[in-house]
């Protein structure tokens, strides 16, 4: 579903992402870990089509995706940013926030298919009347991920989506995501600094340090606490103090 | 006994929602956690302790006796003198709570200038000091580096130094370590040890992390609502179902699941009544 190859990002002097290779299956969720710099979100956004400049080779869906995307190209991948707060706009009422990039991508845009999307993650269609800011954190985050499943895409780009709720709030959040891939069969990248979220959601983690991948773990290397590159093992006792 | 609190409660303005409702607490030495998720009142907590909440917040309490001494009670001028030398304060991020337009070293040798009373070059060494004790490597390049030149994990040291330049008693932690990256908060939560722990000194930690207090502290205080659901030695022995629902909610690599157990909150917000 997305293959990357060769992939390099430089900003003037700073070589931010150096030569990753990274390919997906369709389904699959796979997990960035690192810290911040580390290049993991610029790999995400490069991915979506936010930043341009970047050299190497990026196919989405089977087609080959260049730095200036076609609206077909655009639709084929969407993103759900860290913060519920700053990802919405203001002064723009829920409804209108979900149907500006269905009407962008010239799908249907109706009521309809607003009430439709805002049922899907579990919100009553009421809310298409709502400011953000009349909507708690956990309940902006569905909106954001609604936002990003209005215009079906095959990918899904998390970056930090549950980083800024609380527990029981990202639980809710993560079962949601879960289920819709169930149901579509959505393909994820989860960019995250939180390895017990990365591993409860991915088949694959991959551990970034530098702009590069030094290790690859599956969730049961996390539970178990197996990692070969220092830097991982580092982080795994990082994370879970308790285990020692 | 360092800390010991009856019966507190706070609100706001009119309303007669208590952001802290009755809440006791004695601390004798040690770490203690106060652990809650947004709204739960656990940093409205330290900072009525700190009395730095705005005057439109209402403080009751039968007792809130810091050394033996009664802080309700206790003239401004006092408290000021109290402030960040007998007890401190750390809040969560020192891109916010450093000054942005001063050096380093000046922020630090403040707390010495103002609470030891030394000179201004006598303070400047204490500070100099300080910031080797937090494991600053080149401490006279960061001494002359203003906030934004440092990382966030040398910012969160350097708040450190500069709140524990006057050997508190008290050290009130606030998310220490939540806008840190992973690999640094270890370190960070080291340094509270040696510095605070080691020292005679007591501290009390704010956290959202139930599993890293459950780690680090001797004890921890479970707030919902403004409440104090449960005190607990280890984690294994939560009883009350708020905890447990918490701790459920996260997700744990040791112990996959296909879908995580969201807490019904029709369910604790009973037991909590």
């Amino acid at each position: 579903m997305i293959d990357i190859r060769d992939f390099h990002v430089r900003y003037g002097e700073n070589h931010v992402v150096r030569g990753i290779n990274l390919s997906v299956a369709k389904g699959a969720c796979v997990g960035i870990v690192g810290e911040s710099g580390c290049g993991k979100s610029t790999v995400l956004r490069c991915l979506v089509g936010l930043e341009q400049g970047w050299q190497g080779h990026i196919s989405i869906d089977g087609k080959t995706v260049g730095q200036h995307r076609t609206h077909d190209e655009l639709s084929r991948a969407q993103m759900v940013f860290q913060d519920p707060f700053g990802s919405l706009h203001p002064r723009h009422r829920i409804g209108r926030a979900l149907a500006e990039p269905a009407r962008c991508m010239g799908l249907p845009h109706g009521r309809d298919r607003v009430a439709a999307a805002l049922e899907e993650v579990g919100l009553p269609a009421a809310f298409a009347d709502r400011f953000p800011h009349e909507l708690s954190g956990g309940q902006r985050q569905r909106v954001a991920i609604a936002r990003a499943l209005i215009v079906e895409p095959p990918v899904v780009l998390l970056d930090e989506p549950t980083s800024a709720l609380d527990v029981s709030v990202q639980a809710e959040i993560l079962n949601l995501l879960s289920d819709r891939r169930d149901e579509r069969e959505l393909t994820y990248v989860l960019v995250s600094h939180d390895l017990s979220v990365v591993a409860h959601m991915c088949d694959r983690i991959l551990v970034m340090q530098d702009g590069q991948f030094v290790d690859e773990l599956t969730p049961q290397d996390i539970g178990a606490g197996r990692a070969t590159h220092p830097y991982a093992r580092h982080l795994i006792a990082a994370s879970f103090p308790d285990a020692a | 006994m360092i800390l010991d609190i009856k019966n507190l409660s706070v609100a706001f303005g009119r309303g007669a929602l208590r952001a802290v409702d009755s809440v006791d607490l004695q601390m004798q030495g040690g770490k203690i956690g106060i652990v809650g998720e947004s709204g739960s009142g656990k940093s409205t907590l330290g900072r009525a302790i700190m009395r730095l909440l705005p005057p439109t917040a209402r403080v009751t309490a039968d007792r809130m006796a810091f050394e033996g001494r009664e802080l309700l009670t206790l003239p401004e001028r006092e408290m000021r003198a109290m402030r960040g030398n007998r007890m401190a304060l750390i809040m969560q991020d020192p891109r916010y709570s450093l000054n942005p337009v001063l050096p380093i070293g000046r922020q630090v040798a403040e707390t010495a200038i103002l609470h030891k009373g030394l000179g201004k070059a006598e303070a400047r060494d204490a500070a100099a000091a300080m910031l080797e004790r937090v494991r600053i490597r080149d401490v006279a390049r960061v001494m002359k580096a203003y906030p934004h030149q440092i990382s966030g994990g040398m910012g969160q040291r350097v708040m450190i130094a500069a709140m524990l330049l006057a050997r508190p008693k008290l050290v009130i932690a606030d998310e220490p370590t939540s806008a840190l990256d992973v690999s640094v908060r270890g370190e960070v939560l080291e340094l509270l040890e040696d510095l605070v722990v080691a020292d005679g000194a007591s501290l009390l930690l704010i956290s959202h992390d139930i599993r890293m207090v459950a780690a680090f502290c001797d004890r921890m205080v479970i707030m919902f609502k403004g409440r104090v659901v449960e005190t607990l030695d280890r984690l294994e022995d939560a009883e009350h179902p708020y905890t447990r629902a918490l701790i459920a909610a996260m997700p744990d690599a040791r112990h996959p699941m296909h879908r995580l157990r969201v807490p019904d909150r029709s369910t604790f917000e009973e037991a909590t009544r």
